[in-house]
């Protein structure tokens, strides 16, 4: 059932903000800081390691460009990127990193990889890829953190032994109800850059945003999650249960995940912020969350509570 | 409640006298510290005897301090094994100057002994005159010298400085003796002034950055061409903190020679100055 | 003339046949004595609660001679730690398991032992040998001399002279190195390997000069026999800390035909070759040898877990550890080409497979010997540990519910595999005794040391009875050395010189010819300069004084 309809409507800018909150999950994350002789190939590490990582679900992880990074913010005065990684475990999450920083970090010419947190629990960063030395690998310490240099074919590859893992929260997401295609993937875009914007957040899937939102279970036992049938537009008319009114033919999600409470709820007003400031006439009706009663997920991050104050505007 | 204690020498002693076991300590008593023992060959001495003794409350979560004045040449064992805390010679040293350190720091205004910062393990430790041979080497018969913590030579030091020196930072404002950095493990060494004969015999890692005129190349060390930005990027950054000479070293890519060959050729020598 | 009575202590005088009983000692002029009750005396020391022995007497540590130099030159890190100098009696020594020699003797004293022999001085070196025992304060003193890898004797051997120019070599030896024993080291290995052998077994040729360990051990325990030399022959056997060396000491106990022979270390000469690591305990088999064996004497070499250093004659099987040594050092050596020596710093880890079985294994043998008089309780200072391990040790024989303490620490295999957690036994203080004085004196000849007879040398020990055995061995009560009080609660008290013990067996002096021509041949040092006479070794040994050892049977006829 819309919540819509059982309490007070909050209408922003003509765009309905539904009274419900997007639930999310702990998770273990880690950043890391991967910098390169320009941009260019800074971004192409970035990319790969980041790559097939939308959800935990298959991917091992969840992860994604934070941001890229001028000389002067990186730890050799490079340019670089900072990408951030989530997982269910901290193990899971140290074997994603290995795996990622192993094949496509150390593997992409003039990179160098460094952890971008201080603080947490310790997973290996560089710290087995040395092996890849072949007993030639150097280590050096300096100011109290130890880095390897694995000679390559391009000069020496160099990474900090390990990074921190972190506490973090994965999960945060929007939904966007519009009157058609156009709309939704212009509302998207507008959302997913604003939310780029805030730090220690990232939105995995592709562009930002997902179109096959899920619910749990499935009628196949051996799926544990299908097509989120009461947000689809083609079963408005069928399905059991619907959340669509009519005039809503498509719907665009973002999901995000960040490395505190805060930077989630952060990101989520900055993305609803900016697809309101749109306005109705761009063809956004409502805005939602995706949520499971609230019963699954420790933070609760509610529309309206996150746009500040109740009732119409 | 913390302390700032102060030690003054009445004068040199006639004999060399270990100040082993005295370091900077919360809440130390003056009238305590003048009665404990010391020894003068082989009589037994109160502390009192030699130094006058005094104490200053400092706030209650202030570093506890120790303050040595007068001419220590003759005091060695300053600062041995200290695990915090400040120490401050104003003045001159003796040997073993913060041997087997674990934390803290040490500030000595003139010249320290021979042995100063052996097998050194963590802090800092800062000389504004010059050391003695055996500087941030080992204890005879231990098999790793300086392994860890920084130590800062406003001045010269003599031969054998860094002799199987494994972990830590070295930075030489002066020139060095012969032998500097022999038989390193690990570990870096960065020298403003000229380095002596033999320097980085048998050195197997570690790095050696010569900030001021290169020394002549030995036989058996070879010259590598790769690209280290990286690397160099890192160091400089942690070098230039330091100042003097090591504040302005040129951000292209040094020379870089590695050796020595006859001990596996994993060390290397950084000439930031050379083309 | 000064007499002592210690009254009313707990006496365990396995020589004499008392076990704890409570009884009167009388001491006069430095010997024990029968006190009438109601004499006057100087002291009188009330004993009640407290344990009465003999001095203890370790007949097989490593206080003198080259390698314990080696041993303390490459580790001078072991005399770093400190000792609060608050007794003027003590002058500044340190070291752990490196002592110096004064260290030596205060803590050997302070636990209540009165003599301690060097296992393993070489010929060319025993002034040396003689020289640092002498400056080791309060203990008695001796030291078997190495035979059997030297060029002279191997010759001998190979070219088929008659037994007795051997024996008379041997008697030579033991007079002219002021010698109370003959020890073999390796027999003929430590020369093999200077031929590029790396390995010698017991029936296996010397490359060069085509002689077999077996005949070398078999020849030696045979001219002591002769020559009347009551300790029997000191042998480290072959294959030292090999697995599966069990076969070697036994076929090196067939060696001896049923002469006297003394396995000394013997816990690095009891290994299997069975189970996964291909490394097992055979004390069983070992047991069961030496009860069918009764010429037979061991001592053990326990393990005791922490640092210390392997110092070893057996140059052989000491190369091969080098790599095994922490801190990762090694000193090799040769003097005269007439031995070996190699030192190796190492440290036994509770968590290493070997070393807790090889704990295990020693604690084994101790425990499963029937017979105390054949054990003697050794760490074989340095190499097992150091020995003022000892009072743990005693502890861990004593005390089933501590060694199982213990064993459950070790290695996950060794603690839940080990036969020691079936043993049981628990030694009495009857049996330590023995183990660490009746037995000792009686392998050594020594008939008036390690006992509480009338007409014995007063060196006692009194240690306050307490449940727990290390802290009562660690500090005895009162320790007398020749009826003079040297220690009080584990404070020296008096720092008398210790005297020399040594044999003088009778040989032929025909002999001398020959060796003459061989030192003037082969030898740096100087023929005449090659026998230590008495007078010299009085001034070597610090004018101790010189306790000849009676031989048996009154020597060779």
């Amino acid at each position: 059932m819309s919540a819509t309809e059982t309490t007070t409507r909050m209408q922003r800018n003509g765009i309905d903000i539904d009274d419900t909150f997007a639930e999310a999950f702990p998770m273990k994350a880690t950043r890391l800081i991967i910098t390169a002789h320009n941009d260019t190939w800074a971004q192409h590490a970035a990319i790969a390691a980041t790559g097939f990582a939308t959800s935990v679900i298959a991917c091992g992880c969840e992860a994604a460009i934070e941001r890229p990074l001028s000389p002067d913010e990186t730890p050799d005065g490079r340019p670089g990127v900072a990408v951030l990684l989530f997982s269910m475990s901290g193990k899971e999450l140290a074997k994603q990193v290995e795996r990622r920083v192993g094949q496509c970090v150390l593997t992409c010419p003039t990179t160098a990889v460094y952890a971008g947190l201080k603080d947490g629990e310790p997973i290996a960063l560089a710290k087995n890829l040395r092996f890849f030395g072949d007993g030639w690998q150097i280590s050096k310490m300096i100011d109290g953190t130890r880095y390897w240099r694995v000679p390559t074919m391009d000069g020496e590859f160099v990474g900090e032994e390990t990074t921190f893992v972190v506490k973090a929260v994965g999960g945060g997401n929007l939904l966007i109800l519009a009157r058609d295609t156009e709309a939704a993937l212009a509302a998207a875009e507008a959302g997913v850059a604003a939310m780029r914007a805030v730090p220690g957040v990232i939105m995995p899937f592709p562009g930002g945003v997902v179109r096959s939102g899920s619910k749990v279970g499935s009628k196949y036992a051996s799926l544990s999650a299908s097509t989120n049938d009461a947000f689809c537009p083609a079963l408005t008319p069928l399905a059991r249960k619907t959340e669509l009114d009519p005039g809503v033919n498509c719907v665009m999600e973002i999901v995000i995940d960040g490395l505190t409470e805060a930077d989630v709820s952060a990101a989520m007003r900055a993305g609803m912020d900016a697809i309101v400031a749109r306005g109705a006439e761009a063809g956004v009706s409502r805005l939602s969350a995706g949520n499971y009663g609230g019963k699954l997920g420790p933070f609760h991050f509610h529309l309206r509570r996150i746009l500040g104050g109740e009732g119409a505007a | 409640m913390s302390t700032r204690l102060h030690l003054r020498l009445r004068q040199p002693p006639a004999l060399r006298v270990s100040l082993d076991d005295i370091v900077p300590e919360t809440g130390a008593d003056a009238t305590e510290v003048a009665r404990r023992p010391l020894w003068l060959g082989r009589e037994a001495v109160e502390l009192g005897e030699l130094f006058d003794v005094s104490a200053q409350a400092l706030a209650g979560d202030a570093t506890p301090e120790l303050v040595i004045e007068g001419d220590c040449r003759r005091i060695d064992d300053i600062g041995r094994g200290m695990n915090g805390g400040t120490l401050r010679v104003e003045g001159n040293a003796g040997d073993y100057l913060g041997a087997e350190m674990l934390a803290g720091e040490i500030i000595v205004g003139g010249n320290a002994g021979d042995l100063a910062a052996c097998e050194l393990r963590g802090g800092r430790i800062e000389i504004g005159g010059g050391l003695g041979d055996f500087a941030a080497g080992a204890l005879p018969g231990g098999m790793d010298g300086m392994r860890g913590g920084t130590l800062v030579v406003r001045g010269n030091v003599g031969a054998r400085c860094a002799d199987r020196m494994r972990r830590g930072m070295l930075l030489i404002h002066g020139d060095a003796g012969d032998f500097l950095a022999a038989r390193m493990v690990a570990g870096t060494v960065a020298l403003a002034g000229r380095a002596g004969a033999h320097c980085g015999y048998g050195m197997r890692r570690g790095t050696l950055v010569f900030a001021g005129p290169a020394p002549e190349t030995p036989p058996t060390f070879v010259e590598t061409r790769h690209d280290i930005t990286v690397f160099w990027a890192l160091l400089r950054r942690s070098l230039a903190y330091h100042g003097g000479p090591f504040a302005a070293l040129p951000a292209r890519t040094p020379r870089r020679l590695v050796g020595d060959l006859a001990a596996g050729g994993k060390g290397e020598w950084l000439l930031p100055q050379m083309d | 003339m000064s007499t002592i009575r210690l009254r009313g202590g707990q006496v365990y005088d396995p020589t004499n046949g008392i076990d704890g009983e409570l009884r009167d000692i009388g001491i006069r002029d430095g010997r024990i004595v029968e006190l009438h009750p109601q004499e006057k005396v100087d002291h009188d020391y009330d004993l009640a609660g407290c344990v009465v022995m003999a001095g203890g007497i370790d007949l097989h540590t490593h206080i003198g001679g080259g390698k314990v130099n080696l041993a303390r030159m490459l580790l001078p890190e072991d005399h770093r730690a400190r000792r609060e100098r608050d007794n003027l009696l003590e002058l500044a020594s340190g070291g752990c398991c490196t002592p110096g020699t004064l260290q030596t003797g205060y803590r050997y004293a302070e636990m209540g032992y009165t003599a301690a022999f060097e296992p393993a001085m070489l010929a060319a070196n025993a002034r040396q040998a003689h020289m640092e025992m002498g400056d080791t304060p309060i203990l008695d003193h001796g030291a078997y001399v190495m035979l059997g890898n030297e060029e002279v004797f191997l010759e001998m051997l190979a070219r088929g002279e008659d037994f007795e120019r051997i024996r008379d070599y041997v008697g030579w030896s033991i007079n002219a190195s002021k010698a109370m024993g003959v020890k073999v080291v390796n027999p003929g290995g430590i020369s093999a390997f200077k031929f590029n052998q790396r390995k010698l077994d017991v029936d296996e040729n010397h490359v060069h000069w085509q002689v077999t360990p077996r005949r070398v051990v078999h020849t030696l325990a045979r001219a002591l026999r002769e020559l009347g030399v009551p300790h029997p022959l000191h042998i480290h056997a072959s294959n030292l800390g090999v697995a599966g060396n069990i076969e070697s000491t036994l076929a090196t106990i067939d060696a001896l035909e049923g002469l006297p022979g003394h396995l000394t270390h013997i816990q690095f000469h009891a290994y299997g070759t069975e189970g996964p690591k291909k490394f097992s305990s055979a004390t069983r088999q070992l047991i069961e040898k030496l009860k069918a064996a009764p010429n037979v004497s061991i001592d053990v070499g326990q393990i005791i877990f922490g640092q210390t250093v392997t110092a070893s004659g057996d140059t052989m099987r000491q190369l091969a550890n080098a790599d095994l040594g922490s801190p990762r050092k090694y000193v090799g050596g040769d003097i005269e080409c007439d031995a070996g020596c190699g030192v190796v710093p190492f440290r036994y880890r509770e968590q290493s497979y070997v070393n807790a079985l090889q704990w295990a294994i020693g604690l084994e043998i101790f425990l499963r010997m029937d017979d105390p008089w054949r054990v003697v309780l050794t760490t074989d200072h340095p190499n097992g540990g150091p020995f003022t391990s000892y009072p743990h040790l005693i502890k861990l024989l004593m005390d089933k519910s501590f060694r199982d303490e213990q064993l459950a620490r070790l290695h996950p295999d060794v603690a839940a595999m080990a036969d020691l957690r079936e043993i049981g036994r628990e030694l009495s203080l009857y049996d330590i005794a023995i183990m660490t004085r009746a037995g000792p004196a009686k392998l050594l000849g020594l008939t008036d040391r390690g006992q509480l007879g009338v007409g014995a040398a007063a060196d006692i020990a009194v240690y306050r009875e307490q449940a727990d055995r290390e802290a009562m061995f660690a500090t005895p009560e009162y320790v007398f050395k020749d009826g003079t009080l040297v220690a009080r609660r584990g404070r020296l008290e008096a720092v008398p010189t210790g005297g020399t013990h040594f044999v003088e067996p009778d040989y032929d002096p025909a002999i001398e010819k020959t060796l003459e021509r061989h030192y003037r041949e082969h030898m740096s040092i100087d023929w005449r300069h090659a026998r230590i006479s008495k007078d010299e070794l009085c001034s070597c040994s610090n004018h101790g004084s010189l306790l000849p050892c009676k031989l048996h049977g009154g020597g060779r006829t």
